[in-house]
């Protein structure tokens, strides 16, 4: 049996030799960096966290801290305005880069559903591509329930990013709401989401820099990630788990990985084509086990199912066997495919989009509508009206609200506002201190918190 | 009137937050109890268990004695006080000595070391100490001992469930109390008190839960092998359930707390989609209709919520197949339809709804689970008064100031 040394000529061929600058702009992105920073005993290189509001920068664990708009929003948070944040940081972005003084490459994390965001992020990552620095991003999709401004503002920052970074990985909240309840702490879920989130990119890195008994590349990672065109409805592109186990049991190891919270309702497997498989292990992951176990992921996934391996050892692990599966989407489908090949600006939305309503869409957006109802799906089975959108099916739906022929229209589904946006009533348990657990006020109705629609 | 004579009666108060209870109960001389009656007053200033607005409550208490004196014709001089809010909480503590004479044998003395130590062990700053109560001795760190003294080992250990809250809250509910010239005997933590009303010790041996779901909290409590091993306090109640109907059905409070009470229920399976519920026009409110399926869903989605987290919070102690007694659900929110359904849904043992209670006295009470609390005091008032029994003349004096001030945090 061969076995290649990790120490070996052919065990080093890293992406880069030099470990990531790792930034988490937002709060979504400091959260995961924060759980990178405190879940991990491998550090991808200095640490940053940036956002607007100076609550969450001292708050987080990051070795460096950046607060945009000091002399705007006085560390309070950016209020919704993302002209603001995005003025904020092109005004600072010398300071800015100054900060980001080291390293080759860097990996950028974001979730696009916020201001900061989908604002802030965009500029950053333009400026360290000017900058000659490689860029790996990683962003979060808002949930569809939220307004139709956040959906816009989306897209938009993912398309900005799409065009400048290197390798852009998309995943959707969306997903947590595969078996979601109305009893779920989404709050919860949304934690989870993220330390799964960070566990998968700490070994991303880790494979992408280390080298190991089996090499990822960057270049082979961006192959099997699809950059959706500009305008396109289509939702995220990867979908990622992460499990560790120190048993020997693989089939259970396997089995919880597939088990991971995106990976729940079941929409991997409908748009995934390619799977980047992480493995990492202790000193006794020999090349004949780490075969072993990835055949056994093999036989598992289904047919047709691009499969990139990537196998490390580390010594530090012992027994512990920990697995990441980032499931991509490599080409895109029909509409985005039809949408690439329009008129970009046909997609241009207004800078200051509105939410707009089903009631007063405008007459080509009616059409628009008209001509998809006549194709024989009545919008109003997936819009929203009865139950704010807890079907993930329904919420996918969404995806190819496109007529059949002649130009995309744009859809306007009706949006519920998102309770967060919303100041809290505390109605009769005012004087009372709020009763909070695990990031729900249970002062505030259930069926509120729960997105559930009364009919009165 | 003719007042009975002090020393035969207790009297248990629970300041609730739909309605402050006192009731009084005749320590007879065969060691029985008595509930002489009860006198109770809508709540007032007070949420989630705690009091907000202290002259408010400090009425409703006033009315509430008054109305218990009437009726029963005792003058209520002291009381035991049923505390609760989601402040309080409890720990598990283990404390050892050693026995260092020469044949080793444990002594009432090694036994005070330990209720001594116990009492050393941290709690936060601003806490204090509502009970500590004790679990198990240990005999050389293995063998359980219910009476250790008199028994040969070198080491002597217990465990302790020490339940404490916020000082100043504490205080204050004691305050409300003590300034209407009524003492305040001891506090007893309300899910504590309502297990005495409804466990019996082989129910507490085999393991059981009781959950006592009042109108500002619910609040458990867990015995295993006869102890306390757990307490808690969710500060969600069934006022919480009127708020969410009164909300989600556009009704005044008043009127979606009435509806909860004639209509309430908890599943929405099996309700027709279109059926409805007519409230009827009083002089307060028009007629008007509403879905049932609409109410059982706001009233199912914060049931369904608020046990789902105490299940979350035993499912920690990994005990469920030692609790074979079951769980024993009590308290006014207790008698909603459709409880047992949705607990079974969610708890992995016997569910039982306690609806009545077995004692001496006016039975008018017995079905009564929203009294179980002040019914479960009296019993801890009258082991209290069996185990500290009152001193007599200038001691008692003494005792009496004493538990006044340490009642406040001042000695």
């Amino acid at each position: 049996m061969i076995e290649f040394s990790k120490t070996g000529p052919l065990a080093h061929n890293p992406f880069h030799t030099t470990l990531p600058l790792l930034i988490g702009v937002g709060q979504a992105g400091i959260s995961v960096i924060d759980e990178i920073r405190l879940r991990h005993e491998w550090i991808p290189g200095r640490m940053y966290a940036v956002d607007t509001d100076l609550q969450a920068i001292r708050g987080s664990v990051a070795t460096e801290k950046f607060l945009i708009g000091k002399e705007r929003f006085y560390g309070m948070g950016s209020l919704g305005d993302r002209h603001e944040v995005t003025r904020a940081v092109q005004d600072q972005m010398d300071d800015l880069v100054e900060m980001f003084d080291a390293g080759d490459w860097a990996l950028v994390v974001c979730g696009l559903g916020g201001t900061v965001g989908s604002a802030a992020t965009p500029e950053i990552v333009n400026a360290l591509k000017n900058r000659g620095i490689q860029i790996v991003v990683q962003a979060m999709l808002p949930f569809q329930f939220e307004s139709q401004e956040r959906q816009d503002a989306a897209r938009e920052a993912r398309a900005r990013l799409e065009a400048e970074a290197d390798l852009v990985f998309v995943t959707a909240n969306d997903r947590l709401l595969g078996d979601c309840t109305p009893s779920d702490d989404l709050r919860e879920l949304i934690h989870l989401h993220h330390q799964e989130v960070a566990c998968s990119l700490v070994d991303f890195c880790r494979l992408l820099v280390e080298g190991g008994m089996i090499q990822l590349s960057l270049e082979d990672c961006q192959e099997r990630v699809v950059a959706l065109a500009r305008g396109s409805r289509s939702t995220e592109n990867t979908w990622m788990s992460h499990t560790s186990d120190r048993g020997e049991n693989v089939e259970r190891l396997i089995e919880d990985a597939l088990d991971g919270i995106q990976f729940h309702d079941g929409r991997v497997w409908e748009k995934a084509d390619s799977m980047i498989v992480g493995l990492v292990g202790g000193a006794d992951l020999s090349m004949d086990r780490s075969q072993d176990i990835l055949r056994t992921l093999r036989n598992r996934l289904p047919d047709g199912l691009d499969f990139l391996p990537g196998v490390l050892v580390d010594n530090r692990l012992e027994a512990e066997l920990r697995l990441t599966l980032i499931a991509t989407q490599s080409t895109a489908e029909f509409a985005d495919t039809v949408v690439s090949e329009l008129d970009e600006k046909s997609f241009t939305y207004p800078e200051d989009a509105e939410t707009e309503r089903l009631d007063d869409v405008n007459p080509e957006s009616a059409k628009g509508i008209e001509e998809y109802n006549q194709a024989g799906i009545d919008h109003e089975e997936i819009n929203l009206g009865e139950e704010v959108v807890s079907d993930a099916d329904s919420i996918y739906e969404q995806d190819f609200l496109l007529p059949q022929h002649g130009t995309p229209q744009r859809y306007f589904s009706e949006q519920e506002e998102l309770p967060l946006d919303r100041k809290a009533d505390r109605g009769r348990f005012e004087k009372t201190d709020p009763t909070t657990i695990n990031g729900q006020d249970l002062d505030q109705p259930t069926f509120q918190r729960m997105g559930m629609k009364i009919r009165l | 009137m003719f007042f009975k004579k002090e020393p035969d009666v207790v009297v248990a108060l629970e300041v609730g937050t739909s309605k402050v209870v006192a009731a009084v109960g005749e320590l007879r001389k065969d060691g029985s109890l008595y509930l002489l009656g009860v006198g109770e007053a809508k709540s007032s200033g007070v949420r989630k268990g705690e009091v907000v607005d202290f002259q408010t409550a400090q009425q409703t208490i006033s009315e509430a004695v008054s109305d218990a004196e009437n009726k029963t014709e005792v003058m209520v001089g002291e009381v035991f006080l049923a505390v609760t809010g989601s402040h309080i909480t409890s720990r598990t503590v283990r404390v050892k000595t050693n026995t260092d004479d020469e044949d080793h044998m444990i002594t009432p003395r090694h036994v005070e070391d330990l209720d001594a130590l116990a009492q050393q062990q941290p709690i936060p700053a601003d806490h204090a100490v509502i009970h500590q109560l004790l679990q198990h001795y240990y005999i050389d760190e293995k063998t359980r001992s219910t009476h250790p003294i008199g028994l040969n080992s070198h080491h002597l250990e217990a465990t302790y469930q020490v339940i404490h809250g916020l000082e100043n809250k504490l205080a204050c509910a004691v305050r409300s109390v003590a300034e209407l010239d009524v003492d305040v005997r001891g506090l007893a933590l309300a899910p504590y008190a309502s297990a005495q009303a409804i466990l019996t010790r082989d129910q507490k041996n085999q393991g059981s839960v009781v959950i006592d779901l009042g109108a500002g909290t619910t609040d458990y409590v867990v015995y295993l092998d006869g102890a306390i091993i757990h307490t808690g306090v969710l500060g969600v109640g069934g006022d919480h359930m009127t708020q969410d109907i009164s909300l989600g059905l556009k009704l005044p409070y008043q009127r979606a707390e009435m509806v909860k009470l004639k209509h309430g229920l908890l599943s929405p399976k099996g309700i027709h989609p279109d059926e409805q519920i007519t409230l009827e026009r009083d002089h307060h409110y028009d007629e008007r209709s509403i879905y049932t399926h609409s109410l059982a869903k706001i009233m199912y989605a914060r049931q369904w919520e608020t046990l789902n987290m105490v299940r979350e919070d035993l499912n920690q102690l990994n005990l469920w197949p030692r609790l074979s007694s079951g769980i024993y659900f009590t308290g006014g929110a207790s008698q909603v339809r459709g409880l047992r359904e949705v607990a079974k849904e969610l708890f992995p043992v016997p569910v039982q709804l306690v609806q009545e209670f077995s004692f001496e006295g006016d039975l008018t009470f017995s079905r009564r689970p929203d009294l179980s609390t002040v019914l479960g005091l009296l019993q801890y008032a009258q082991n209290y008064e069996t185990i500290h029994p009152k001193k007599a003349g200038f001691g008692r004096v003494v005792e009496l100031f004493q538990n006044a001030l340490s009642m406040v945090g001042l000695f």
